[in-house]
């Protein structure tokens, strides 16, 4: 079987790039619906999906523009189908808008962002500068998105797993934020598959999905509330997710049991700062020893 | 029991229409000599019809026509401002077995969603819309369309719409017909009892092609807005007639199921 091509099943270990790891990812945790507008580094991703979707029983679509993309999304997560879409950083400004509705709806759905450099068209090497839009909500309004950032392309294939589950334990949208570096660096990745992945159909979203207004009274999912304290409930709700949320908060700590300065970073910097932390403390005990 | 009484049919009268149960029975929001009920009622008449309304799901878009899940007793989702076209094509993607429609108005669909419009039907989307035309924004207050026609009044256009400033109004049902994927376009009106009549067969056209299978169906309603063309609902209906009539011409653009075939 070629290299690239996804094999969610296999448990050995397959030799790919970061963005290929988020495709496998994606596929493994039952991702159905892929919609996506080219955009370097992130292309691999739709590549993948385009050929691989189909066979897996899904559907891709190349959106007219990053706009639709995160539109689409919206559709089919309303219709309870694990969904997603992928850009770099100018796209992913272009979906803030239907990020801001899926939050304000409660819509579940991942975001691959495969961060490159700017403000405007900046450059399409990796950068960090997409953190505040990312973590800080992005679009109009105050709502937050789960973000998850891998380091490696086993990360990659892990949290995407991960950003499913996390999208639908929620129902808010999740951010994969990775780069230019973790996106087209290539790694050993050990596919597997998840227990229980789910697909069409999954009870995960049988309460509240779009399916037909069958024996049951109909079902509106909005982010419009005109009514007198409507919103400000809606609001209220929102803040207590999001608060809920920080259950999620993770952060691998490196050497910091004796030390005195800490170094926090994420993603292909956290990489980086690991290595340099232990070129410092190689560093530090030669010059000890010498002493 | 005397109401009842009153309410009775007199002797020489009758029943026009039964209101679908799938409308619910409510106040409305709309203004006095609005059509957005009378498209309402068309698009129920026909999903009852269909014997669809258990299966289809709503992408309400935004202005006036955002409402539509207050008075449509089926599954709905609210879409951004223009991107119905590309939420129901989220929608239909994931299920594939389900009628999905968009009811969009002419600032939505053919101003801020004119590309999620024209993609959806170039990609030929198994969806429907019904695209309410009445040449102005309504619900932020009667500013200018892109259909809005030239010499028109609007808040945003105090002197009239002009061809040199503004450009000439959109004809939507013609430019959809010209597009790949599109299965069925037309365009009917809402002024008259007869114009209704071909208004729910063109709705239900637009939802047969989808239900088959053979591609995108659009149907562009022309309607009224008194409240915004500052003239009561006789007048509006007169206006249709003598000035939008004219420059948005009546009739069936495309319809695969006549021989034209679809990708």
């Amino acid at each position: 079987m070629p290299h690239n091509t996804p094999d969610t099943g296999t448990p050995e270990r397959i030799f790919i790039k970061g963005n290929e790891a988020i495709a496998h990812g994606a596929l493994a945790a039952g991702c159905r619906c892929y919609f996506g507008y080219p955009i370097t580094p992130q292309n691999d991703i739709p590549e993948m999906m385009s050929f691989a979707l189909p066979d897996a029983g899904g559907e891709f679509v190349q959106a007219e523009s990053e706009v639709a993309s995160a539109n689409m999304l919206l559709g089919a997560a309303a219709a309870g189908i694990r969904a997603l879409t992928s850009s770099s950083s100018p796209g992913i400004s272009l979906m803030q808008e239907a990020i801001s509705y899926m939050a304000g709806s409660e819509l579940p759905g991942v975001i691959v962002n495969m961060n490159r450099g700017g403000p405007g068209l900046g450059d399409i090497g990796p950068s960090q500068g997409d953190y505040f839009q990312s973590v800080k909500g992005g679009g109009h309004g105050d709502y937050k998105l789960l973000v998850l950032a891998p380091a490696t392309c086993q990360e990659c294939y892990d949290m995407m797993v991960e950003a499913f589950d996390l999208a639908f334990k929620y129902r808010n949208p999740v951010m994969v934020l990775g780069d230019a570096i973790v996106g087209q660096m290539k790694e050993p990745v050990t596919p597997w598959k998840p227990a229980a992945a789910e697909g069409p159909g999954s009870a995960e979203a049988a309460d509240w999905r779009l399916e037909g207004a069958r024996g049951r009274k109909p079902r509106l999912l909005k982010s419009l509330f005109l009514e007198d304290g409507a919103l400000a409930g809606q609001n209220r709700h929102l803040q207590a997710k999001y608060a809920s949320m920080q259950a999620e908060a993770r952060a691998e700590c490196f050497l910091t049991d004796d030390a005195e300065l800490i170094v926090v970073a994420y993603g292909s910097i956290g990489r980086i700062a690991k290595s340099a932390i232990r070129k410092l403390r190689a560093q530090w005990r030669s010059r000890e020893s010498a002493s | 029991m005397q109401a009842d009484a009153q309410l009775a049919l007199a002797d020489d009268e009758q029943m026009a229409f039964e209101v679908p149960g799938v409308l619910v029975d409510r106040a409305t929001h709309y203004c006095p000599g609005c059509h957005h009920g009378i498209a309402h009622r068309l698009v129920a008449e026909v999903l009852e019809e269909m014997g669809v309304v258990e299966d289809t799901i709503c992408v309400a878009s935004i202005g006036c026509s955002v409402f539509i899940y207050n008075y449509l007793a089926v599954d709905s989702v609210e879409a951004p401002h223009g991107r119905a076209p590309a939420v129901a094509t989220g929608v239909k993607r994931a299920r594939m077995d389900k009628i999905v429609f968009t009811y969009q108005g002419d600032g939505d669909l053919a101003s801020i969603g004119l590309a999620e419009v024209m993609h959806a039907a170039n990609r030929g989307e198994r969806i429907t819309i019904v695209f309410v035309n009445n040449t102005v924004y309504g619900m932020t207050g009667g500013q200018m369309a892109p259909t809005t026609l030239i010499g028109q009044k609007t808040t945003t256009c105090p002197g009239g719409r002009c061809r040199d400033r503004e450009g000439m109004p959109i004809r939507m049902a013609e430019i959809i017909a010209g597009l790949g994927g599109v299965a069925y376009s037309a365009r009917a009106s809402l002024d008259s009892v007869k114009n209704i009549r071909a208004a729910r067969k063109a709705v239900r056209k637009a939802f047969d092609v989808q239900q088959q299978g053979l591609g995108f169906g659009f149907v562009e309603l022309l309607s009224g807005c008194p409240t915004n063309w500052r003239m009561d609902a006789v007048k509006a209906n007169t206006r249709i007639r003598e000035e939008m009539i004219p420059y948005f011409p009546l009739g069936v653009y495309k319809d695969v199921t006549e021989g034209e075939g679809v990708c």
